[in-house]
This record gives C-alpha cells, sequence and structure tokens, in this order.
C-alpha cells in the first residue's frame, strides 16, 4: 500500500498537481497568517496595522509561490509552507500572550 | 504538461517553467482585464462618444452660472431628495450634468437611488441622453467582469492578477540580461522576434506592470484577504468605519432657508481662489442642517484634493481637510491613485494608456509565444498536439476576437433601437455575443486566416465607426472640430487609427501567408544565421529559447 | 515651470538613448567600427545613467514625488519603444535622433535662463 502510494506521488503529474495545490492554498494560508502576523505586532492604530498586514500579504504569497516551484520535491514544498506558516501563527499567538 | 524544469533543483529553470504556465492558464482573462482596464483610462471620453445627444458645455459660462442653472433644474425636477449634485465641465468632460439620490421612504425602505440628467445649457432642460453602459461599463468589466455578482468576479480577477504578478516576478529572474536586450527586436524571424518583442513590452513599462499588478491586487484586498481584519476585530464594520468613514452630516428635520448653490460655489470660489471645480453638491437641500461640499477638478499631488464643506444656510466654511488615517492607508491610497490614474492629464493619460496596450501586447505575445515555441520545436514534419492547435485558436479566437468584440459595443450603441428594454444590458450582451462568436470561428478555419479575418474585421468595424457616427447622429469629424467638441472629434480619429493599425497587421499577415514556401526555407537558413551568430556575437546575450531546449531535451 | 519639466524630459531621453550606443551590439548595427577601447563604452554607459538620475531628480523636484515619477517613467517608456523602432527599421537614423534630442535639451536649457531673469 505505502509502495503504491509512493509511486503514484513520486509520478511527475502527481508532484505539479501537488505543487499548484501547495502554491495557490497552502500559499494563500501563508500570507494570511503572516498578514495577521504583521497586524498584530505593528506598533500604532490597530486599523494601520491591518492595512499594513493586508498590503504585505500578496508579497508573502508570492514568496511561498516561489517555494514550492523551486525546491526539489513536493513533499518538501508542503513542509516548508507548513513551518514558516506554524511559526507565524505562534508569533501572532505570542502577542496574544504578552497583551 | 511538460514537468522536467521542475524537481531539478536548478532555480532559474523552476521559473522558466512558472513562468511559462502562470501566464498560460489565466492569460486570456488576463488579455481580457489589460485590454479592457486600458480603455478604461479613456472612460469618460467613451463615454462622450458613446451619449451623443449631451450638448458639450458653451465656454463662455462661468462655474456659478452653471451651478446655478444645474440648481433650476434640480428644484424643480428632485424636490425631497437628499443629495443634489452639479457636475461642472472637466478638460475630459464636456457636459453639465446633475445627479440626485431619491428620498428614502422611512415606512417601505424603498429609494435612495441616484439618477442623472445632462443639461442643454441653451435651454436649461435635460437632453435625452440614450441608455448606455459607455466607457463606465467597460472600465468596470476589467475587475467586475459581467453576468455574475461582483465578490465572485473580484476573487476571479484577483487571482488571475495573482498569477501575472507571479509572471512578473518569475519573467524577471529568468532574464538574465534585462538591459542588455532592451531595444533588441529582429522582424521577420518567426519565434525569435515573438520572443524580442514579448521582451520589449515587457521590460520597457515594467515599472508600469509591477505597479498595475500589485495595485490591482490590494484594490480588491479587502474581499480577498478577509482573515487579516477578522483576526483584529470581532466586527469588521468597527475596522471599516475607521478606515473609510467620512464626516456624516445628519438632517435636522427642520427645514431652514438656505443658499443658492451658485452663491455657495462663489464663496468657494473666494476661498480657494478661483479655481476649477468638479463637482459642487449639498446634502440635505432644505433642511437647517444642510451642507454643501465642493471638489476641486485638481489633484493634490497624485492624490485627491481637500474638500471643501460649507454650512448651506449660514455661508460659514465647517472644513478643508482630509482625514489621515496612518502611514498604511496612505501607502494604499497611494497605491490606488497610481493605479486609476485620474490625477493624469491628457499628455500623462496617454502615457498610461501606451504603458496598458504595452502589457495588453505583453500577454498576447506571451500567449502566441508559447505555441510558436512548440511550433518550432516540432520542425517542419511534425504533427501537432490537440492542446497546441487548442491553444493556437483560442489565441486568435480571444487575441483578435476581443478587438472585434469591443468594436461591435460601439456599433451596438448606435445601431440598437433608443426605446429598446434594457438598452445598456443589451449592448453589453453585444459585446459578449461577438467575443462567443469569435472565439468559435477559428475551429472552422485554419490558424492563419483566423488571424487575418478576424484582424480584418475588427479593422472594418473600427475605421467605419465614424462614418457610422455620421450617419447616425449629427456629428461627423467636421463638425465636431467646427463645434470645438475635441473629445467627440478625438474619439473619431482614435477609431480611424486603430482601424488602420489593425488592418497593418492583417495585410502583413495575409502577405506573409502568401509566401508561406520561401518561408519555410527562411526557418532554416535563420537557424544557420544564429549558430552562427552566437559564435561570432561579442557580447554572449541570454537565449531564452535556446535555455528551455537545452531543459526539454 | 514647464521648460523645466521638458528639460527633464528630454534629458531622460537623452540618457536612455546613450545607452544603446554604449551597447557593442547595437554599435555595430549603426555601420561602426568597434570602440578599440571599452573606456569610451563605459564612459557613455555611465554618462547616459548620470543623465538618468539627474533627469528623476528634475521631474521630482518640479512636479512632486509621485507626479513626477509617473510622467518620468511613463515618458522613458515612450521614448523606449521611439528608439527600438528606429533601432529595427532605421538604424542609421538612430545617432542623428540622439544628436537632435541632445540639442533640443541644450536648448530648452538655454530658454530657461532667457525666460527666467
Amino acid at each position: 500500500m505505502a509502495a503504491v502510494f509512493r509511486k503514484m506521488y513520486s509520478s511527475p503529474a502527481m508532484s505539479v498537481t501537488s505543487r499548484v495545490i501547495a502554491a495557490l492554498l497552502g500559499g494563500y494560508v501563508l500570507a494570511t497568517a503572516a498578514g495577521i502576523a504583521v497586524a498584530a505586532w505593528l506598533p500604532g492604530e490597530k486599523h494601520n496595522g491591518v492595512i499594513a498586514g493586508m498590503l504585505l500579504t500578496f508579497t508573502f504569497w508570492a514568496g511561498a509561490v516561489i517555494w514550492c516551484f523551486a525546491t526539489r520535491t513536493a513533499v518538501r514544498a508542503w513542509l516548508g509552507l507548513l513551518l514558516v506558516s506554524g511559526l507565524l501563527v505562534a508569533i501572532s499567538a505570542a502577542r496574544g500572550w504578552i497583551a | 504538461m511538460s514537468s522536467a524544469e521542475l524537481g531539478t533543483g536548478h532555480f532559474r529553470q523552476s521559473m522558466n517553467w512558472l513562468h511559462t504556465w502562470a501566464g498560460l492558464v489565466l492569460g486570456w482573462l488576463l488579455y481580457f482585464m489589460f485590454l479592457t482596464g486600458t480603455l478604461g483610462y479613456f472612460d469618460e471620453e467613451i463615454d462622450r462618444w458613446m451619449k451623443p445627444e449631451i450638448v458639450a458645455v458653451a465656454p463662455t459660462l462661468s462655474h456659478v452660472e452653471l451651478v446655478s442653472l444645474g440648481e433650476t433644474y434640480l428644484k424643480t425636477h428632485a424636490e425631497g431628495a437628499s443629495e443634489w449634485w452639479v457636475g461642472l465641465p472637466t478638460s475630459r468632460d464636456t457636459s453639465l450634468s446633475v445627479s440626485w439620490k431619491t428620498a428614502i421612504d422611512p415606512d417601505t425602505q424603498e429609494g435612495g437611488a441616484w439618477v442623472t440628467q445632462y443639461l442643454d445649457t441653451a435651454t436649461g432642460e435635460a437632453s435625452d441622453a440614450r441608455d448606455t453602459g459607455g466607457g463606465q461599463t467597460l472600465y468596470r468589466m476589467h475587475y467586475a467582469l459581467h453576468y455574475m455578482p461582483a465578490v465572485i468576479a473580484y476573487v476571479i480577477t484577483s487571482l488571475a492578477a495573482f498569477f501575472m504578478l507571479m509572471a512578473l516576478i518569475t519573467g524577471i529572474v529568468i532574464h538574465r540580461r534585462i538591459f542588455t536586450d532592451l531595444f533588441t527586436f529582429r522582424p521577420g524571424k518567426r519565434q525569435r522576434s515573438w520572443l524580442d518583442m514579448h521582451n520589449i513590452m515587457s521590460v520597457l513599462p515594467l515599472p508600469f506592470h509591477l505597479m498595475i499588478t500589485y495595485s490591482g491586487l490590494v484594490f480588491l484586498m479587502f474581499t480577498t484577504m478577509p482573515g487579516v481584519v477578522q483576526s483584529q476585530y470581532a466586527d469588521n464594520s468597527e475596522f471599516f468605519a475607521a478606515v473609510f468613514s467620512e464626516p456624516s452630516h445628519e438632517a435636522a428635520g427642520q427645514s431652514a432657508a438656505s443658499l443658492g448653490m451658485g452663491e455657495l460655489a462663489a464663496i468657494a470660489g473666494q476661498h480657494w481662489d478661483d479655481v476649477v471645480f468638479a463637482h459642487v453638491g449639498i446634502k440635505h437641500p432644505g433642511d437647517q442642517n444642510a451642507v454643501a461640499e465642493v471638489y476641486k477638478a485638481g489633484f493634490d499631488d497624485i492624490l485627491d484634493a481637500p474638500i471643501l464643506r460649507i454650512n448651506a444656510v449660514s455661508g460659514e466654511i465647517l472644513d478643508e481637510s482630509k482625514p489621515d488615517r496612518g502611514p498604511a492607508a496612505g501607502v494604499y491610497e497611494v497605491l490606488v491613485h497610481l493605479h486609476e490614474g485620474l490625477f493624469a492629464n491628457t499628455g500623462l493619460r496617454w502615457l498610461y494608456f501606451l504603458s496598458g496596450m504595452l502589457g495588453t501586447g505583453m500577454i498576447a505575445t506571451g500567449m502566441i509565444l508559447w505555441t510558436s515555441k512548440r511550433r518550432q520545436r516540432l520542425g517542419k514534419r511534425g504533427i501537432a498536439g490537440r492542446g497546441l492547435v487548442f491553444v493556437e485558436k483560442l489565441n486568435a479566437g480571444a487575441i483578435a476576437g476581443l478587438l472585434v468584440a469591443v468594436a461591435v459595443y460601439f456599433w451596438a450603441n448606435r445601431l440598437l433601437p433608443l426605446d429598446l428594454d434594457g438598452r445598456a444590458a443589451r449592448e453589453v450582451d453585444a459585446l459578449f455575443i461577438a467575443l462567443g462568436l469569435c472565439l468559435f470561428y477559428p475551429l472552422m478555419r485554419t490558424v492563419q486566416r483566423a488571424w487575418i479575418e478576424l484582424l480584418g474585421l475588427a479593422a472594418v468595424l473600427f475605421a467605419l465607426l465614424p462614418v457610422l457616427n455620421a450617419l447616425t447622429t449629427s456629428h461627423n469629424l467636421a463638425s465636431s472640430i467646427g463645434n470645438q467638441d475635441w473629445i467627440m472629434a478625438s474619439m473619431d480619429f482614435s477609431f480611424v487609427c486603430t482601424g488602420l493599425i489593425l488592418a497593418y497587421a492583417a495585410i502583413r499577415l495575409w502577405r506573409r501567408q502568401h509566401q508561406s514556401k520561401p518561408a519555410i526555407k527562411s526557418v532554416n537558413r535563420e537557424r544557420g544565421e544564429r549558430s552562427k551568430s552566437h559564435n561570432a556575437s561579442g557580447d554572449s546575450s541570454y537565449d531564452p529559447s535556446r535555455d528551455t531546449s537545452e531543459v526539454t531535451s | 515651470m514647464t521648460a523645466t519639466v521638458l528639460f527633464g524630459l528630454l534629458l531622460a531621453s537623452l540618457g536612455l538613448g546613450l545607452t544603446p550606443l554604449s551597447m557593442s551590439r547595437h554599435y555595430r548595427s549603426l555601420g561602426w567600427q568597434m570602440p578599440s577601447k571599452d573606456s569610451s563604452q563605459r564612459a557613455l554607459r555611465w554618462s547616459g545613467w548620470l543623465l538618468l538620475a539627474i533627469s528623476v531628480w528634475l521631474c521630482v523636484s518640479f512636479s512632486g514625488v509621485g507626479l513626477g515619477l509617473v510622467w518620468w517613467a511613463g515618458w522613458l517608456t515612450l521614448s523606449a519603444v521611439v528608439f527600438s523602432l528606429f533601432l529595427t527599421y532605421r538604424p542609421g537614423w538612430f545617432l542623428p535622433l540622439v544628436v537632435l534630442l541632445g540639442i533640443a535639451t541644450i536648448l530648452t536649457l538655454v530658454s530657461m535662463f532667457l525666460v527666467q531673469p
């Protein structure tokens, strides 16, 4: 079973599909997490931080997409996204703990 | 989907793959967005052409006189309205217009709709302008599409814009020697020429392309990135109130005699030292709390000029300020204004238009390049796969077809009966029916023929628009120039120029098809030449076509 | 003020026009011999960049940051399109065009001093 799965997963078509999903959905989630982290930490008025966060989301998303297609395997693409998104969520949460 | 470039660990090759596919997948939609958006830089001018009944305002009347003229009309036709506005002629719009917001019935909650009329300054009465979507509808399509709820369209167009952003970033990465190729165009060499043209159209206005794409995303970010707002605000409306709220002036419910709009305009004229106004309005006319708002025709650098608020009863100036909402909101405002280019005068507007057209051409040549590259790889005897033929046919139908469809939109404006129900909507239907037919047309023809015939059709349709205008209205090039109606004249003239450019393209393609046999020879000759020139070339230029062939072979 | 902006824009075109002259590829297509040394090419390139830098400073200081940059970028795009067309279809006219631009720039500069005192 695992062998079948591995074989299917290592096919080029699967790899591309997986990367595309990672780039679009995973990238979007990462971008939102990054925007939230900026909004949570940026000093000044609250709405100002939110706008700054939103302005930057697309830059983070673009970075995530590049990562997804530049890295060697689709699995690494997903792992990288998960790691950074987790980190960003932790950063946002830390703001809540401090406040 | 060839994915050999991926997973090799070669950064530039991966980015090459991403560039190709991010550009192709939503390329036709992006072409639609860029073309209609670029036409949107002349939305008001197109409006003027599509509403030929509007009488251009005589330049002898002063602003105060025009505002009084508008007020007289509003008093007789819009009593009880909650807002009155007079739109004054500007350099882009030669009409005098009045708009009002109908009162909301407290019981049924009906009303609150905006009504606009154009006035004939000679009679003071409304000119019976035809029901048309005008340039505004054409411009709205580039982000709100059509036939679908706005929110869904925003998500689709934002996704397309994001693909565009990725195509731009990866394009910069793979184009190593971006400045070396800056001016290089080698015509008559098929794929090489398409690549040169794609490079020129992408690199020269690169700042514009990046700005327009990123600001396009930012424009719709409140719809597409709701998570960021929700994380900080329990109630979204609290956020929007902080970002977008304007000072509100409620009606007192007690009537009071207010100053005339002409007098209020005169007060603003004194305050600003006779500056040109764009709009003068009164909120709650006839009420004790009536407030006049005056908008300048100019801008503060690229941002909105301050608005002047005047107490309409006492004539006292309330405030002249712009709310400062913080640095990030400031950046947002700058991006939005750069995107819209409302501050641009005629010269700068044409530069915007040029950049937008180059962007449209960048997308079109990119799509053609995709097919041209694969054709060349097949060689003389290779048989094209179904995917390649499909993209080739769709390219012809979409790229040339949209030009036909836009021309049909203008034709529909003149030919549809004036009393037709939902006339404005039928104009847009005509555009999309034409586009649909054009998309199917290449299925019945060879790709070459489809290109020539659709481009030829678009050329004829555009070139004949001034003739149609002369036959169906009282406007023609000579009379427009005689009446100093420069916008109408420029529109007619631009249509002829568009027709000539498209005709030139169609004739070039036709000639090339009729020399198709020598063309095959020239491919071989060119190949020999190219390898030679590479050896002799002093500056080793980056050659993406060679790059991909290395990767895929 | 208009003359200053015009001067800034012409200077930008001139600066951009010097760039292809500094590239060996275009140099050859103009029908000239390659310069014996790299130094003249480098001089052309650096003076091109210098003129571009001065022009953007002029545009920004006289039209405001936003408007100045938009004008500058848009104008350079137009100039580059025109240059590309000349280099492709009339390479022989390119040098006269740049010289003409230079003369126009100097004339605008002179007129600025004549109008202002």
